[in-house]
């Protein structure tokens, strides 16, 4: 029986110590950046991915635990009162649940410190094993990923907004660019990917009517995601198409309906950019999300970043071949 | 007529360009004929079916496993999408091509630190700056 099984089946925490050297440091460190090969990114990340899912399961459930704990203290006690029964009944009936939620409260005050930011589960690993066979097998994936989250190095700015009817106002801005990636294709071409999330916390305080300062916080996040193309020698852009397109996302609005669907709105930008003489096809796209209290947990699929890619895709034409629309 | 007594894979592969597979076949397919590898084969009732041929021979999805979902998620996509992948089978790739790949040198990963805000200026600083 491997270390894992026996982990799951009782209910231990999985141990950093279990874990291959390159994805302990990418936990520790919650950050990783080099050149490997596609399946040798795969295998790292999907480990990771693995730890970070049994985590925030033992992670839940000892937040439910101390809350529960916590609440059979506060009950207890209050009947333990009522009661008046010996000191000892009182200490038992109180300090056991007490105990009880000092220890949960404190695992899960360890295991989030070991937590990392979802995102690269929920989208790089689907993304990758989506394009796997696009990859070039033997070409070297340069990835630079940043799992930490929200952190006090990541605020772009902090300050005090006119507070309106409210009596203070504090708007938070983080930028958090998480991803960028480098991929070559067996074709010969290229894959360009970088992801930034920016979020915005608002928080509101306002006096109810009990006189009581209450505070209210909102939460946006924009994952802002730039997508380059770079085609193999035998395709080009087709000039005529990529201009079209460019045009029809200068006017383009956001998607109405799309905020009561939950999945925010999108806006897109598309150009072609040269780079050391060779020609990219540069899309960019804004995924919006918000949230009251809680951070927005939903970020952008990785269908819609391989959307991404098939569209700029679509606008390859062989070398030597006359545009679409000529 | 495509030519199957190359030993090779003729699976196709890939999702935003098809190209055949070229990994040494071990099979061929009951249905089609075709060459296929390992990766590549699906055990059907019948006999070994390419992916291709497993989606049509099984449209319920009861065979089968990750080529015949790759199979059929690539149709999904592709019908999603509106794209038609350039299906060519030529791979006759530049000396450009083969330096964008080989420009990549040997393994060179850190983990954790202060990722620096450049390692070396790429194509992808460019890019982004671009």
């Amino acid at each position: 029986m491997s270390k894992k099984a026996i982990n799951k089946a009782s209910g231990k925490s999985p141990r950093l110590e279990d874990l291959s050297e390159p994805v302990r440091g990418l936990v520790e460190n919650k950050r990783i950046w080099g050149r490997r090969r596609v399946k040798e990114w795969l295998q790292l990340l999907t480990e990771a991915s693995s730890f970070d899912v049994a985590l925030e399961q033992i992670r839940n459930r000892a937040g439910k635990f101390r809350n529960l704990s916590a609440a059979a203290t506060v009950v207890l006690a209050i009947v333990a009162v009522l009661v008046e029964e010996p000191l000892l009944l009182w200490l038992i009936l109180v300090l056991g649940p007490l105990g009880a939620a000092v220890y949960f409260g404190l695992r899960k005050w360890n295991l989030d410190k070991q937590d990392v930011s979802d995102d690269f589960r929920k989208v790089i690993v689907p993304l990758l094993k989506l394009l796997q066979e696009d990859f070039h097998p033997n070409g070297q994936l340069h990835l630079r990923l940043d799992i930490g989250g929200l952190t006090k190095e990541k605020i772009l700015a902090e300050r005090n907004m006119p507070p309106g009817k409210f009596s203070k106002v504090v708007l938070t801005t983080y930028a958090d660019p998480w991803c960028r990636m480098k991929a070559p294709l067996a074709n010969g071409g290229q894959l360009l990917l970088n992801v930034e999330n920016i979020w915005s916390r608002e928080r509101r305080r306002w006096r109810n009517t009990n006189g009581k300062f209450k505070w209210k916080t909102k939460w946006r996040k924009v994952v802002r995601v730039t997508a380059g193309l770079i085609p193999d020698s035998r395709f080009v852009f087709d000039k005529t198409l990529a201009e079209a397109v460019a045009k029809r996302y200068r006017a383009a609005a956001p998607q109405a309906g799309e905020d009561e669907a939950g999945k925010g709105t999108r806006k897109f930008r598309f150009r072609m950019v040269r780079v050391r003489g060779r020609e990219i096809g540069k899309l960019s796209r804004r995924f919006k999300f918000k949230g009251v209290n809680e951070q927005p947990q939903d970020t952008v699929t990785p269908e819609q970043l391989a959307g991404m890619f098939f569209q700029m895709a679509g606008m390859l034409r062989p070398t030597g071949k006359r545009s679409h629309a000529s | 007529m495509t030519d199957w007594s190359t030993g090779k894979c003729h699976a196709k592969a890939g999702l935003l360009f098809l190209r055949e597979c070229g990994n040494p076949a071990v099979n061929d397919c009951h249905f089609c004929g075709r060459p296929i590898c390992l990766e590549h084969q699906i055990a059907l009732p019948d006999g070994m079916a390419c992916p291709d041929c497993a989606v049509r021979e099984d449209p319920e999805g009861r065979f089968g496993g990750n080529a015949a979902d790759r199979e059929r998620d690539r149709e999904r996509y592709y019908r999603d999408h509106d794209y038609s992948p350039d299906d060519s089978d030529d791979d006759d790739f530049s000396e450009d091509d083969y330096r964008a790949i080989d420009r990549t040198r040997s393994p060179e990963v850190g983990e954790g630190g202060d990722v620096p805000a450049s390692p070396e200026k790429d194509d992808l600083d460019h890019f982004m700056e671009s």
